[in-house]
């Protein structure tokens, strides 16, 4: 099967504006799809755990606008897979950037966002962190 | 024809009614599934942001842009 990526220009402009390593974990991400979709990543494992993957439709019930998220997240498709970076204040420890959850799965502060609009046909349309933190906080933060 | 027009605006009301009834059972299911079947989660995003980033053309990303770390490098900076 042939697998189809596409990107967003603000995905493209901030992935230039990470480091090395972030570039690295996002291409690792592409390239995992790229060779067996979502089959591939999926079980993708880093230290013998899944990378969580999911689709954007469960909003937090705290959030004013979770009706409308919901919705939209549903209408456009919306996915997201953990990214892997930063480990703040090593909270984040494995793989310098995730951290393991309830569930037994490795989670991170930042998401990459794609639409999975095929099994094999996704569009990479966004990267941010969550829930939505202040950028400078998290540059001061690297420096420190 | 003021029986026609009392008939047209009739209709609108009813058609306003039941619109609105859809709209507002449709936002009750929403609330209902994801109170009552959804896991916890604190998952949210930036709305403005995604739409932003959603209206604009997307572009596909080459597959000898992932055959090395320079190839990735060379196709970002293009």
């Amino acid at each position: 099967m042939q697998y189809k990526i596409e990107i967003k220009p603000i995905f493209k402009e901030k992935l230039k504006n990470f480091g090395m390593a972030e570039k690295i974990k996002i291409k690792r991400f592409m390239d995992e799809f790229s060779k067996g979709g979502f089959q591939s990543i999926d079980n993708y494992l880093i230290q013998s755990y899944k990378v969580r993957n999911k689709s954007s439709d469960d909003i937090s019930k705290e959030d004013n606008d979770f009706i409308v998220k919901t919705k939209h997240a549903l209408k456009h498709k919306l996915w997201h897979y953990h990214a892997g970076f930063y480990n703040i204040n090593n909270e984040y420890p494995i793989d310098n950037g995730y951290k393991l959850s309830d569930k037994k799965d490795l989670v991170s502060q930042w998401l990459i966002h794609y639409q999975k609009l095929s099994d094999s046909h996704i569009v990479l349309v966004d990267i941010m962190p969550h829930p939505p933190l202040n950028i400078l906080a998290i540059q001061a933060d690297k420096v420190n | 024809m003021n029986t026609l027009t009392a008939s047209k605006t009739h209709f609108q009301a009813v058609n306003l009614f039941f619109h609105k009834l859809y709209n507002d059972l449709s936002n009750k299911i929403t609330v209902f599934k994801i109170k009552h079947f959804s896991e916890k989660t604190d998952f949210t995003y930036d709305l403005e942001a995604m739409n932003k980033a959603l209206n604009s053309p997307s572009s596909i990303v080459p597959k000898s842009a992932l055959e090395s770390d320079e190839s990735f490098e060379k196709w970002l900076n293009e």
